[in-house]
């Protein structure tokens, strides 16, 4: 492969970076150390450019093309280089209130943990990113979903594209959203490659760090340093998010996007205390656009983040205190967010007739969320159990984790985790509902249950780090974040 | 169990969790690693040819070749696993398919005749894992279809 090939998958993901750090930087809530920062970065940048250009080709039928992928991923780098010059020019002093990150700068110390932590999740995700610049793809739904939908679109250059909206052509799923074969598009139209290019690749290849990023940042807030770097390693480890090929890393599913979008967002709204001053709406700004991005990956978004905003509205009316109007308003912003990603999602479908579709919330049998609930969940429960508790998929890590939930609970519950156990609850029940209503349950849980257990890792992993906090030796007293 | 006793138990767990899955990881951080720097120095369509099958991916190419972009064409499952059609669909986007059916389940030519639209000029029927997926014209594919069928069942 000639270096120019191998050097096309990497444009996309730098250019949605980019963006996305320029997002940061203009969000005075988000301008965190610099590894947290850029797993937000990441996230932020492929749901402003993706959802930025879906919204566009639909409402405004601005073509998918390269002029408007530039434009789009411009707009932050632009807002933020007009803002660094004003206040260059001002030679504006620090605001009170404008919150630094705790501990941030300097006397950082180093130490093996440490070291071993970003050896290992450094080498794994360098390992996937090379089997994605190299490899082609070969998985089920990303060539059957994924990314044949976005072929089609870059060839109309449109998300209306006829091949969706005419009944008579085969398309699987034709109505699942369409972000992050938008961001493929946005991707190739980058570097103009061909249309069969596999350049699209490590787009999602780069959402494993981006959220364990994310993760080691909102985990080390909230828990001190050492739990975060454990609650990282162990879900690094765990061998289906980053080398599962069908709903990992190494995949072209949507559901480590999810996982990142949602997850990422939820951390943000559940977060005990925002930063003061502006902060609390940096927060709602960012957790506004991941949750749209999260509606706007795969189907499953609908039903989390509406959850998701309303258990964080619940908890910003029932923590009180001072923070409360900004948690209050954090989660109207991010309700906002849901709402319009909503409004697209529903007038694009509206467009799209449905056909080769497994139509599970339409043929689900919701009589058998009564009484038969029970005998289909008995059912699957051996498929569940070997999925969650086979070293295969996830080690020993639902082994250990109840265990630590259990013994760390005082922990858990004075730092806020409940909340977040909740959260992470939220795609197990939605599994649970989908396993207990379909005919096709057997089937249908033994293709997707650690995927579900893939889009709770976040909040699930940040409940870990915050009961493993009071038990690691010699814990430093932290404040609660 | 008491809190101490917990405790501990917890961190081995955890320790165990760790210490149970890191050998395997760096075994396959090394495998993965090696597989792409080999496959770097490949040509790309080389790796794909090998990864796909030859003759699954030089039939993909001479269709390629046949079909323009934006091209239609009707599909026709010719294989027994499940889902092994979409691949072919997958390498052939953005051409776009019409569904014909499972070949073993299609009706006669003439019948077959008044089911493909008037528009579809061309037929792929595809196959299992690694087989060559064939290409026939309209016509072609009519006079072809009892062989075709026969051979499937």
């Amino acid at each position: 492969m000639t270096p120019a090939e191998l050097l096309s998958g990497l444009a996309g993901p730098v250019a949605f970076g980019a963006a996305g750090w320029a997002i940061t930087g203009l969000l005075p809530g988000l301008r965190l150390r610099s590894g947290h920062r850029l797993g937000f970065a990441y996230l932020l940048g492929v749901a402003w450019t993706a959802g930025m250009l879906y919204a566009l080709s639909h409402f405004a039928s601005v073509p998918l093309r390269r002029p408007a992928v530039l434009a789009v991923v411009a707009v932050p780098l632009l807002a933020w280089a007009v803002r660094a010059v004003v206040a260059w020019r001002g030679r504006r002093r620090r605001l009170p209130g404008e919150a630094r990150e705790p501990g941030r700068g300097r006397g950082r110390r180093r130490d093996f943990l440490a070291l071993a932590v970003v050896l290992v999740a450094g080498a794994i995700s360098l390992a996937v990113l090379a089997e994605s610049l190299t490899a082609p793809l070969l998985d089920w739904d990303g060539r059957m979903t994924w990314a044949s939908q976005a072929r089609w679109v870059r060839a109309a250059g449109t998300v209306d594209a006829p091949v969706l909206l005419e009944k008579r052509w085969a398309v699987i799923h034709p109505r699942y959203p369409l972000l992050m074969p938008v961001a493929q598009v946005a991707a190739l139209e980058l570097v103009r490659a061909p249309v069969e290019s596999q350049a699209f690749r490590p787009l999602y290849a780069l959402f494993f760090p981006a959220l364990l990023l994310v993760l080691w940042g909102e985990a080390r807030l909230r828990a001190g340093r050492r739990a975060a770097l454990i609650a990282v390693l162990a879900l690094a480890l765990a061998p289906f998010p980053a080398w599962n090929v069908q709903g990992g890393a190494a995949s072209a599913f949507s559901d480590l996007p999810l996982a990142a979008f949602w997850g990422a967002s939820v951390a943000l709204l559940l977060r005990l205390r925002p930063f003061s001053g502006r902060n609390g709406m940096s927060h709602g700004v960012a957790a506004a656009l991941l949750m749209a991005a999260a509606v706007l990956t795969k189907n499953e978004g609908w039903a989390l983040a509406p959850a998701a905003v309303a258990l964080a509205l619940v908890v910003a009316a029932w923590r009180g205190g001072l923070q409360r109007r900004r948690r209050l308003a954090a989660a109207g912003l991010a309700a906002l967010g849901v709402g319009l990603a909503l409004a697209l999602l529903l007038s694009w479908r509206s467009l799209v007739p449905n056909r080769f579709d497994e139509a599970y919330v339409e043929r689900a049998a919701w009589r058998d969320l009564g009484p038969a609930a029970w005998g289909n969940l008995v059912e699957v429960a051996p498929l569940l159990f070997r999925h969650t508790f086979g070293l295969e998929s996830w080690g020993l890590l639902f082994w250990a984790a109840p265990l630590v939930l259990v013994a760390g609970a005082r922990g858990l519950l004075r730092r806020g985790g409940l909340p977040l156990l909740l959260a992470a609850l939220g795609p197990l029940a939605l599994g649970l509902a989908a396993y207990a209503s379909n005919p096709h349950r057997v089937r249908l849980a033994e293709v997707t249950w650690s995927r579900f257990l893939l889009q709770a890792a976040v909040p699930g992993l940040l409940a870990l780090a915050l009961a493993l906090r009071g038990l690691l030796p010699s814990a430093r007293p932290r404040p609660p974040v | 169990m008491a809190p101490r006793l917990l405790r501990w138990a917890a961190l081995a767990l955890l320790a165990l969790h760790l210490a149970v899955t890191l050998p395997g990881t760096l075994g396959r951080v090394w495998e993965w690693t090696a597989v792409s720097v080999e496959r770097a120095g490949e040509d790309r369509l080389a790796v794909e040819r090998r990864m796909k099958g030859a003759a699954y991916f030089d039939a993909i190419e001479a269709i390629r070749r046949l079909l323009p972009r934006q091209a239609a064409y009707g599909l026709v499952a010719g294989g027994r696993e499940m889902g092994e059609d979409n691949w072919v669909r997958y390498d052939l986007a953005p051409r776009r398919a019409v569904y014909l059916g499972e070949l073993r389940s299609l009706p006669g030519p003439s019948r077959m005749a008044r089911r493909i639209p008037p528009d579809l000029h061309y037929v792929v029927v595809a196959y299992d894992r690694g087989q060559p997926p064939r290409f026939f014209e309209r016509e072609g594919f009519l006079q072809a279809l009892l062989q075709l069928r026969r051979d499937a069942r």
